[in-house]
C-alpha cells in the first residue's frame, strides 16, 4: 500500500507536463498578477499580494489534485493497466484511496513553491499563524478536486480526457474567481461561480486571510462535493469493473 | 484438494456471439495446461472468468475451490493479461516491487526480477522497454506474489524466437515448483513442448482435451499416402479421420496407421508409392478445428 502510494506520487512528479501545469502556471500567474496590479493595492478589502497568494495557492492545489488522476487514469483504463491491477489483491477502496491521497500529496510541491516565492521573492509579510492557516486551507480544500479528478478519469475515455480535464480545470479556476477577482466577473458568471467548489475553496482562503473564523458553509460545501465526487467515482469504478469487454 | 480450476457448464454470450458454450473443465493443482485455439475460440473469455473479471451467464466457475474474485483477493493468483500497458514514469524494479507489495507472501524483489530475466533492466523506465522486454515485466508481475495458480494469456505474442525460448525456460522453472500454470496460445509448438495437457477450444467449446500425444492421435495425427492404379476404386478402410483424393493420389489421416495399412493390403486394391508420416500438433490442430467448424 505504501509502495503503491510512493509509485503513484513518483509517476506524477516525473511528469514534466504535470509539473509545468501545476507548478509553473500558479507561480507565473502569481508574479504576473502582482506586478500587473502594482502589488500595493487592495482587492476585496485585502492586500493585493496576499489576496493573490491565496488565489494562486488554491489554483495550484486545485490543478494538481485534478490533473494527478484525471487524464492518466483514463489512459490507464484504456491500456488495460487497471485491469491488471484488478487481478492482484488490491481492493477497489484502496485503489481509489491511493489515487486520491497521491493527488493530494502531489499538490504539496506547487503549494510550497508559490508560498516560498511570495514570502522570499515578493517579501510578503504575514504572521506565522496566518501563513500556516491559509496554506492548510488551500491544501485540505483541494480534496474535492482530487476525487473529481478520479471521477473524470472514469467519465472520459483516453481520447477526450485531456481536453475534458483542461476545460474543467480552467472553467473551475476562472468561474470560481481564482484568476480574475471574483467581484470583477459579470454577475451571470458570478452566479455560476457560486455553484462551484472552486469558489468555496478560494473564499475559505480569503476569509482565513482576513482573520475570520472558518466558514462552516464553505467547509460544508467542499466536504459535500468531495463526498459526492468520491461516491460517483466509486460507482463508475464498479460499473467499469462489471463492464464486459470482448 | 479442490481442483485449481473448475468450470461446470459455463456459458458466456456477448451480444449475439456465444463466446463460451457450456464448457465443463477441471484443472488439477500442479498441472501445466495449454489452452489452444484460433482467435475467437473463447480462450480469453475463459481466462477472464477464471480471474473473476467476468461472470458466466450460466453455469459455475471456481478457482482454487472458491469464487474467482475471492481467490484473487487472497493473493493466490497471478496473471499476465494480453494487453496491460505498463504505467509510464516508473522503473522496472519500482513497478515489480509495488505489485509484489499487494501479495501476502511475495517473492523477494531480486528473485522476481531474476526469474523474469530482468535483473539487468531493473533500473530502466518501463516506457523505454521493447515489446518483448515489456512482456517479461508482465510475467514478473504475474509471479511477483508467488501465487499458486498462474494464468498467461498469449504470453509470447510480442517476442521473437530466442526470447520465446528463454521465456518458457523461466516458465518451466515456475511449473517445476508445483505451481499450476494455465496458458493460452496459438503457437502450437509451445503447447506441444511445455504443457502436460492440451485443451483445444473452438467456437466456445472444448473439442479435444488430453496429453499432447493423445490430442495428436485423436485428430488422426498420421497421414498415409499412396497412389491408386487407374480405374481402381478406394476401398472402405478402418480408422480414417479424414481423406483427400486428387486424381489417383490418396491422402488419409488416421490415429492408427498400422491397422489402416494392414487393411489396405488385405483389400487387394492395386496401389504404389505408399508413405506413412507422423504429423505435428499443428496438423492435428488444423484437422480438429476444421472438423468442428
Amino acid at each position: 500500500m505504501a509502495r503503491y502510494l510512493k509509485l503513484e506520487v513518483l509517476r506524477v512528479l516525473r511528469n514534466a507536463r504535470f509539473l509545468i501545469f501545476t507548478i509553473g502556471f500558479p507561480l507565473g500567474f502569481y508574479l504576473l498578477f502582482v506586478s500587473m496590479y502594482g502589488g500595493a493595492g487592495r482587492v476585496g478589502g485585502l492586500p493585493m499580494d496576499a489576496y493573490f497568494l491565496v488565489s494562486m495557492a488554491s489554483f495550484g492545489t486545485l490543478g494538481a489534485a485534478l490533473n494527478s488522476a484525471g487524464t492518466r487514469l483514463a489512459i490507464e483504463r484504456a491500456g488495460g493497466w487497471t485491469r491488471q491491477l484488478r487481478v492482484t489483491p488490491l481492493s477497489a477502496g484502496r485503489y481509489v484511496a491511493t489515487k486520491g491521497l497521491s493527488a493530494m500529496l502531489s499538490a504539496v510541491p506547487g503549494l510550497a513553491l508559490v508560498a516560498l516565492t511570495a514570502g522570499l521573492l515578493d517579501h510578503l509579510a504575514l504572521p506565522f499563524g496566518t501563513w500556516a492557516r491559509i496554506l492548510a486551507v488551500a491544501w485540505l480544500g483541494a480534496l474535492p478536486f482530487a476525487t473529481l479528478g478520479i471521477l473524470l478519469g472514469y467519465l472520459f475515455d483516453s481520447e477526450s480526457a485531456q481536453s475534458g480535464v483542461m476545460v474543467t480545470y480552467f472553467g473551475l479556476s476562472i468561474l470560481g474567481g481564482l484568476w480574475i477577482p471574483f467581484q470583477m466577473l459579470p454577475s451571470v458568471l458570478q452566479d455560476i461561480g457560486r455553484a462551484l467548489p472552486s469558489y468555496y475553496l478560494v473564499h475559505l482562503g480569503w476569509g482565513t486571510l482576513a482573520g475570520a473564523p472558518p466558514s462552516l458553509r464553505d467547509i460544508g460545501v467542499l466536504a459535500a462535493y468531495a463526498a459526492a465526487f468520491a461516491v460517483l467515482a466509486m460507482w463508475r469504478f464498479r460499473r467499469d469493473e462489471h463492464r464486459e469487454y470482448a | 484438494m479442490p481442483p485449481a480450476v473448475r468450470f461446470e457448464q459455463v456459458t458466456k454470450t456477448f451480444g449475439s456471439v456465444r463466446a463460451l458454450d457450456g464448457i465443463s473443465l477441471d484443472i488439477a493443482e500442479g498441472e501445466t495446461v495449454a489452452l489452444l485455439g484460433p482467435n475467437g475460440a473463447g480462450k480469453s473469455t475463459a481466462i477472464g472468468i477464471m480471474l473473476g473479471l467476468r461472470r458466466p451467464d450460466r453455469g459455475t466457475a471456481h478457482t482454487l475451490g472458491a469464487d474467482p474474485a475471492t481467490a484473487v483477493r487472497g493473493g493466490r493468483i497471478g496473471a499476465m493479461l494480453q494487453t496491460a500497458a505498463l504505467p509510464p514514469g516508473v522503473t522496472v524494479a519500482e513497478l515489480v516491487d509495488c505489485v509484489r507489495g499487494f501479495y501476502p507472501r511475495p517473492l523477494t524483489l531480486s528473485d522476481a526480477l531474476s526469474r523474469a530475466d530482468l535483473t539487468s533492466l531493473a533500473a530502466r523506465r518501463v516506457e523505454a522497454l521493447s515489446g518483448g522486454q515489456a512482456q517479461r515485466v508482465r510475467f514478473a508481475l504475474a509471479i511477483a506474489g508467488d501465487p499458486e495458480l498462474i494464468f498467461l494469456d498469449e504470453p509470447t505474442s510480442a517476442m521473437d524466437v530466442g526470447a520465446r525460448r528463454a521465456f518458457w525456460e523461466g516458465m518451466r522453472a515456475q511449473a517445476a515448483q508445483g505451481h499450476t500454470v494455465l496458458f493460452a496460445t496459438h503457437h502450437l509448438d509451445e503447447a506441444d513442448a511445455i504443457a502436460d495437457r492440451v485443451v483445444v477450444m473452438q467456437k466456445g467449446r472444448v473439442i479435444a482435451d488430453g496429453a499432447p500425444g493423445t490430442v495428436k492421435a485423436a485428430a488422426g495425427a498420421r497421414t498415409v499416402r499412396f497412389t491408386l492404379q487407374e480405374g481402381a476404386g478406394l476401398p472402405t478402410l478402418p480408422g480414417v479421420a479424414g481423406s483427400a483424393v486428387h486424381g489417383g493420389q490418396v491422402i488419409l489421416r488416421t490415429g492408427d496407421s498400422d491397422a489402416l495399412v494392414r487393411a489396405l493390403i488385405q483389400s487387394g486394391v492395386p496401389f504404389r508409392d505408399l508413405e506413412v508420416a507422423g504429423a505435428g500438433l499443428e496438423e492435428a490442430f488444423v484437422a480438429l478445428t476444421e472438423e468442428a467448424s
